[in-house]
Order: C-alpha cells, then structure tokens, then sequence
C-alpha cells in the first residue's frame, strides 16, 4: 500500500502582523515547506482558509500560490470548513497521494484577523452555526455555545472554573517554550479565574484568541521521516438544540474511532496530542472523546496533571489554540506541525521518545472534526 | 404563554424545532407543523458578555437551551438570571426569537 511522508514543514510565528499581508503570511509558510522538502514539483496545491473572503475581502488563495510560487497550471482548491479548515484540506491533499492521483502536494492555511474589531470578528466567525435559525436569533454566539456546554458539565461532573483555569494555565506553559507562539507571558490561576467574563462560566483567558498567522505542509508519497497513518473526518451538529447528547461532540469520537481503527492503533499507543482548545471547555471534552479519558473524567485528568509532560500522555505541547493562537485556517496544519516535530525530536516543549502522535482539529459547534494519526518511522 | 412551533414527521412523528427535509429517523420527507407549549426547564445556559455587533447592545443577555416537553430543546433567550432546572414559560415568539421567563415558584 501506498505510504504518504511529511516531507516539508512550514510556519510563520502567530500573534498580530500589521505589516504582513495575508498573501504575505501564506507565501513565507509555503517557501519554508517547499525548501525543508527540496522543492519537489508540486502536483496540486489545497489552502485551509476561513475568513479571507468576510474579513479581507481576498478569495482565490489556491490561483494565487500557485502564481506566486511559479507551481505552473496545477489544480489548486481552497477547502472550508470552520476551524477545521486546516484539517480538512491537509485530509483531501492525503487521499489524493494515497490513491496516487498525485506525488507530491503542498497544503497551507492561513488566517488574517487581527486587523478587524471584536464585533467584527465575532460575527464573521458566527458564520461557523447555522444561522438560518432560532438560535442565531437568540443571539447565540459560537464561545457563547461553549459556555453553555460548560455550566452542563460542571453540574453534571462537579468540574468547576478552576478545572478550566488548569487547562489555560498549562497551555500557557507550554506557550512559553515555543517562540512562535502568540502569548508568551507568565500568568496564574488567580489572574485566569479572575479575567474578565466572555460569556459565563469562561473568562478571557478560556477562550482562544484572534491570530494572525500561516502554517503549511508538503506531502509526498513514499516512506520517509514521518508517515501519515491514518486519515479520518466526521460531521456532527450544526445547532445547539439539536446535539442529542450535549456534552459529547460525537463528530470527535466518530473521527477519533475511525482512525485508530484505520491505523490499527488506540488512545494507549498515543506518545503525543495535539487537539482543538478553542475553549478550555473543548480540551476538557476532547480528551474524553479522543479515548484518553473516561466520560465526565477529564477535569479529574487535568487536575492531576495527567495531561503534561510525565502524564498519561502531553496534550498541545505547541501551547494549543488557547495560548499558541487560533488563526483559523491554519490551525489544522499548525497542529500537524507541532505534532511532526516532536516525531522528529525538534520540537519545542519536546517529549522523550515520542514515536506516535495524533492531531484533532474541530470546525464549528462540533460540526466537522478531523482525526489524523502520524508515525516516526526509522531509527 | 406562547407556543412552540415543531415540525413533525409525518411517518414516524419525530418532532424537529427547525424544518427538516428529510427525517434523519425514518427518511420520510413529508412534515406536518404543530406545536407544543412554550413551558420547560432550563438544560443548560450562559450570560453573553462579549457579543457580536448585531447583539452587542444587548449584553449581557443570557441565552438558555430550554427542555420542553418529551425531551424536545429549544435554544431562546431569557429574561434575567437562570439556573439548570429553573422552571421557564416562552412569553414571546416572534421573528424566529424566543423568549422565556423564569416561573417564580409560589412562596411556602
């Protein structure tokens, strides 16, 4: 069977770029990726991108690298899906050299969102719920979906704010050892339970930020470095009231399931996370979703520390959408990014003898989520 | 009291608070519209700080997910401060908004 390598990483660091435009963002990650992979002929080209359209006004990402770059008439496609954008356009780049319908591949996503107000922002990205609804009227917003998830889970568990606090906390940490990084101050539990309210239970420092930034990829067929082992996606809900079982996303444990089952691995053969803590909440849900945890038990796996470093197994080491930064798009390939460098043993925050690392990556109110599974392979 | 509009599957009766096409259920794509009363319990809920720029005006404002009757949940705004559990009566339906009331419990 046909293996499918990481042979390029690229990524600009996250935060606020005045100076850079999106295009620019997009062009610095994919040059770093096509160079590490020694600027193989790019057969096709997939961007992971959310928001260019609503906030800048810029579409036609695909044409446009392909221009840039000098890639020649290649097919070139942007791929939405929320904040799943990422994961998704890197998936639909894997199959397609899986099935050998092309050699080598450069994926990217990119996010430019800094430049815009909160008001702006938030409604742009409420673009990601089903807005030909009831619940859009209510004024529902998407933090305000999780907020909503974690007054459920703390009645239901007995997690409380200070549960969520630890997850921030943690994430922050790990920010701190990783120079592309969009926060890189210390903080405290007393400064993150006392951060003023977003939509209640999570404060400010619950909820990812605006980032402007860029990540991007270079997949080639072959068995070289670090192998995709399994692929998988699945869609969920798209409004609140419709989630039959509120405090499971269903679409992370069905694209969880499917790609261990693909890889003919579980959650014990997992060295390494990297996973989609858009809010502390999410984290909480995910680690239960994704196998590592039982139901309603990750706020005790966080309180005992079990997802760092010595742990059961270190969760967003990059310092996750929550203190890495969140630029939509490019998130997915971000997480990849960090999950290839521990495998490679460059990255920051890195974990001994990691061999086999997993990424998910969530788009909307539980709407998409993507799994991917990635091995070291050689000594 | 206002009631709550439900599209129901005509075949199998799986009852939907927003149009469907199809019944995830049963596959049948004929609907009937009915309703159920506007009276539930709170499931769950969150007071919105930070809003965007249609509804930020109105913050904080609390959105609820409302358990009616038969398990069926409806997302609505409501008026003042709730808890998981608080009785809420739908006082106003219109636009596609909800709105519900806590129910005050009778004293003693």
């Amino acid at each position: 069977m046909t293996k499918v390598s990481i042979s390029g990483l690229g990524m600009t660091a996250f935060g606020k770029h005045e100076d850079r435009s999106l295009k620019a963002l997009l062009m610095d990650a994919c040059v770093e990726a096509l160079k590490e992979a020694n600027f193989p002929k790019i057969d096709a080209v997939y961007i992971g991108n959310f928001m260019s359209g609503s906030l800048g006004n810029q579409e036609i990402l695909g044409a446009i690298v392909a221009n840039d770059l000098g890639l020649g008439p290649i097919p070139t496609v942007k791929v939405e899906g929320a904040c799943a954008s990422g994961g998704i356009a890197f998936r639909q780049a894997y199959l397609n050299v899986l099935n050998g319908v092309y050699e080598h591949v450069l994926v990217a996503g990119v996010e430019k969102m800094k430049h815009a107000s909160t008001e702006e922002t938030t409604r742009a990205i409420n673009a990601a719920m089903d807005n030909d609804s009831n619940e859009k009227n209510a004024g529902l917003t998407f933090p305000g979906f999780f907020g909503n998830l974690a007054n459920r889970y703390f009645y239901e568990t007995g997690a409380s704010k200070k549960h969520l606090a630890m997850v921030a906390l943690k994430n922050r940490e790990y920010a701190l050892g990783n120079p592309l990084a969009q926060f890189k101050k210390p903080t405290s539990i007393e400064e993150i339970m006392s951060a003023r309210m977003i939509t209640e239970p999570l404060g400010l420092f619950d909820c990812s930020p605006t980032t402007d930034g860029a990540a991007a990829i270079v997949l080639s067929k072959g068995e070289n470095g670090v192998v995709v082992r399994s692929s998988a996606q699945a869609s969920g809900t798209t409004q609140m009231q419709e989630s039959v079982e509120l405090l499971s996303i269903p679409a992370i444990r069905e694209s969880a399931n499917k790609a261990y089952e693909l890889a003919g691995l579980g959650p014990n053969d997992i060295d390494v996370v990297e996973l989609h803590d858009c809010f502390s909440m999410t984290e909480v849900l995910a680690i239960e979703e994704l196998g590592f945890f039982d139901k309603g038990r990750g706020w005790e796996a966080v309180e005992q520390g079990l997802t760092k470093h010595g742990g059961k197994v270190p969760v967003n080491t990059s310092g996750g959408l929550l203190s890495k930064g969140h630029p939509i798009g490019a998130t997915g390939l971000a997480q990849i990014y960090q999950v290839v460098s521990q495998l490679r043993g460059t990255s920051c925050n890195q974990v001994d003898n990691a061999r086999i690392g997993l990424a998910q990556n969530l788009g909307g109110t539980g709407a998409y989520s993507t799994v991917h599974i990635f091995e070291k392979v050689g000594s | 009291m206002a009631h709550i509009p439900v599209h129901e599957c005509a075949q199998c009766q799986k009852k939907y608070v927003q149009r469907k096409w199809v019944c995830s259920n049963c596959k049948s794509t004929e609907f009937h519209l009915t309703e159920v009363p506007g009276e539930g319990t709170v499931f769950t809920h969150t007071t919105i700080h930070v809003s965007s720029s249609e509804f930020a005006h109105l913050a904080p404002y609390t959105v609820a997910l409302v358990e009616l009757a038969d398990g069926l949940r409806v997302t609505g705004r409501v008026t003042g401060k709730v808890e998981i559990n608080d009785q809420v009566t739908c006082v106003s339906n219109e636009e596609n908004l909800y709105v519900f009331d806590r129910v005050e419990k009778a004293a003693g």
